[in-house]
């Protein structure tokens, strides 16, 4: 979401057509025979394109020969948004697409997704399949909008090669953020003796702040993430330490590079020249390319003492312009429901964490071939304590990301400490939080 | 005699002094083109890597492997052939159009007093001021309606109606080409499309190039229009493929500046193609060019 105002200015155009079009449902004719053409709007890369799309496609239109299964593909996320919301205000929504989860949050108030729940009582759709935490981010008045497909949760990846060269001992599951702190101080390493640090124990993860809160209080950022009325890092001192904690990496101890060290690199892991990552499953195709000899260790514990994890991802979502919602249906179960192709073709690619529990614990994403002897299951470290990066759900995160963003800013260069950012940001967040039904 | 040797040492003298002003401004010149050259250089030099060296830190500058392979499967991983055909067809349209309908709207509020004239005019210059953003929703609508999705239509018919900027730019230069001109062809027994033909067009060739390559860029450049209009793959442009290399997981740094590379090389060669237009405008005579 680069422009915000554009964002904002859709939106409204978009409520307006939603009012205009008043919802009309049309019912499809369940004659099954009938040739029906399905738009299918997706945001992936090309490796997933052409190994799980097409084939998807192909298998679906053969148990369906009266179905046609039309795909269109945007890699990059911003601009897969800005034809989405195009689209749906211009009435040429496609049948299945792909939001996030604050984006299909975004689009459920608005009225522009279909709900599910007729679907999944009539099919017997069994929920328990996904983890309750993560399937109520796609569910608004009890009534589930979505499937969703993966989750991006994180984990700490770290070069082995790195730890063996300077003797430090491999992160065991259960450590604590002082425990990484001590890690990251042993692997900060200036290797040449020219009194530049070329070695960091960790690469730039400032932009997960949220994480530490969870982590050391236990709770998000609001009090409620879909109807938001207080903002509680103001209120929580341990939430502002955490602030000033992740600054402190690159400020005090300086174990984590500021910007000018970092000089733009896109990724100090990858190069080898961090020794550890916070980062999603996303990353592990990239540092195996880089030939980095990596594991995973699962998140530090705070002072919360659970581990927690991040619960947002993708999914799937059926356009409410839909004229074959049933077909649509049909095919996003192929792609999501328990047990479904699609996501049983993606746990091969090695890309994401499932969503379903049953996958979760699939050979296939637990023990892959390419990652021989990794620990893939610290990526499902804190499932009983998941929150969401984008916090909150509601509609005006947009405006509070930019709104962090400045603030913060300031914080991660030391122009200014944590509480007295927080308490600017607080001011603007309040402003927000009065006037929430403008976003809405 | 004297004097003589003076004069020829204050002039060896002058000589230096001209020589070595000009042997810094050269260097200047080096200096102030080899800078902007850095994002080309690096550009280049990205698309000879391989995957490990994109991400290298320190970073490198001079590839090793130098891999060329780079282009061919950059230009070969996606049907790039169909992209540049298409992107051609419509930036050749699009040109053609602009050309022609510019000018002859630009001769019409240069030469012609009608009223409302420059209550036209001043509709004209603020459409310039609308945001292209908020026009969206609202055009995509009337393509849909018209029935042009997934066509060129939407990307080549709205420049056959001119584009505010470039007509702008023709009527200041068509202020300074002499009305007499014009007077004395119709003395001859001209019509207004006869001047504008034999007389006109040809003497603002210089303004005409210049919008022919603004256009051009821009057609070339344009990322929104076809990325709202085109979604089957055969109707893609350059700029829909290039996009393709990046996407959230990963981004294939070398493959896409190789691909970058190639496609800066139209726009190149229609300026330098274009350069031409520009000198040879310059020196028409009887046209005060330089007005305006």
């Amino acid at each position: 979401m680069k422009s915000v105002g554009r964002f904002l200015l859709v939106s409204v155009l978009l409520l307006m057509l939603v009012f205009v079009s008043g919802c009309a449902k049309k019912t499809e004719s369940t004659s099954s025979n009938e040739p029906v053409t399905i738009r299918w709007f997706m945001r992936w890369d090309q490796a997933r394109v052409d190994n799980v799309a097409k084939p998807v496609i192909e298998e679906y239109q053969k148990l369906h020969p009266n179905v046609t299964i039309e795909f269109e593909n945007i890699g990059s996320g911003s601009q897969y948004y800005t034809k989405l919301q195009t689209m749906i205000a211009g009435g040429q929504a496609p049948d299945v697409f792909y939001p996030a989860t604050h984006v299909a949050y975004a689009y459920a108030m608005k009225g522009a997704i279909r709900s599910l729940k007729d679907f999944i009582k009539r099919d017997k759709i069994d929920l328990s399949a996904y983890n309750p935490n993560i399937l109520s981010l796609y569910s608004m008045n009890g009534e589930v909008y979505a499937l969703p497909i993966d989750t991006a949760a994180l984990a700490v990846f770290y070069n082995k090669d790195l730890f063996d060269k300077a003797g430090v001992p491999y992160p065991k599951a259960g450590w604590t953020w002082d425990d990484f702190l001590e890690t990251a101080k042993a692997l900060t390493q200036d290797t040449d003796g020219d009194g530049r640090i070329d070695q960091f124990g960790v690469d730039q993860f400032r932009n997960y702040w949220p994480l530490l809160v969870w982590s050391n209080t236990g709770h998000g950022l609001f009090d409620d993430m879909r109807k938001p009325t207080k903002f509680l890092v103001a209120s929580d001192p341990k939430a502002i330490d955490s602030i000033q904690w992740i600054a402190d990496l690159m400020l005090v101890h300086n174990v984590m590079p500021t910007d000018e060290q970092r000089a733009d690199v896109s990724d100090l892991f990858a190069a080898g020249k961090s020794a550890m990552q916070i980062v999603g499953h996303w990353r592990v195709t990239r540092y195996l390319k880089a030939n980095i000899n990596f594991d995973l260790a699962p998140l530090p514990i705070g002072d919360f003492g659970q581990p927690v994890n991040r619960a947002d991802g993708s999914c799937f979502a059926i356009s409410s312009q839909s004229k074959h919602p049933d077909t649509a249906w049909d095919f996003v179960k192929f792609l999501a429901a328990p047990g479904a192709k699609g996501v049983s073709m993606l746990l091969d690619m090695q890309l994401m964490v499932p969503a379903l529990t049953e996958y979760q614990q699939d050979p296939r994403f637990l023990h892959p071939e390419q990652l021989p002897g990794v620990n893939k299951a610290a990526f499902l470290e804190g499932k009983d304590h998941l929150f969401p990066m984008y916090d909150p759900l509601h509609p005006m995160y947009a405006t509070f990301d930019a709104a962090w963003k400045q603030e913060l800013g300031l914080v991660w260069i030391g122009q200014e400490t944590a509480k007295e950012a927080v308490a600017k940001l607080d001011k603007t967040v309040a402003d927000m939080l009065a006037h929430l039904k403008d976003y809405e | 005699m004297e004097t003589a040797i003076d004069l020829k040492q204050i002039q060896a003298r002058q000589l230096f002094l001209k020589l070595s002003m000009r042997v810094f401004i050269y260097a200047m010149l080096i200096l102030g083109a080899l800078f902007i050259f850095i994002p080309f250089g690096w550009t280049l030099s990205t698309a000879l890597k391989t995957d490990q060296q994109v991400l290298a830190y320190p970073p490198v500058w001079i590839p090793s492997p130098v891999v060329w392979e780079n282009f061919v499967k950059a230009l070969t991983i996606r049907p790039f052939h169909i992209y540049y055909f298409n992107t051609f067809l419509i930036a050749f349209i699009c040109v053609t159009a602009q050309v022609l309908s510019s000018s002859l709207v630009a001769y019409g509020f240069a030469r012609f007093r009608f009223p409302g004239r420059n209550l036209l005019f001043f509709v004209l210059l603020s459409t310039m001021m609308l945001p292209s953003n908020l026009l969206l929703v609202p055009r995509f609508i009337l393509f849909k309606t018209l029935g042009w999705l997934d066509t060129f239509l939407p990307l080549t018919i709205p420049h056959f109606f001119g584009s505010a900027f470039s007509i702008f730019l023709m009527r200041q230069y068509l202020m300074g080409i002499p009305l007499e001109l014009d007077e004395a062809a119709k003395i001859d027994g001209a019509g207004p499309l006869r001047v504008y033909s034999s007389i006109i067009f040809p003497l603002v060739r210089p303004a005409l190039g210049a919008i022919a390559v603004f256009e051009f860029v821009s057609v070339w450049r344009d990322f929104m229009g076809p990325l709202i209009y085109l979604s089957s793959e055969k109707h893609y442009t350059v700029s829909l493929g290039l996009a393709a290399f990046k996407s959230e997981f990963f981004t294939e740094w070398n493959l896409f500046m190789a691909a970058a590379v190639v496609a800066m090389l139209p726009p190149l060669i229609v300026f330098f193609i274009a350069q031409k237009y520009f000198i040879s405008g310059a020196s028409l005579t009887g046209s005060g060019a330089s007005k305006g």
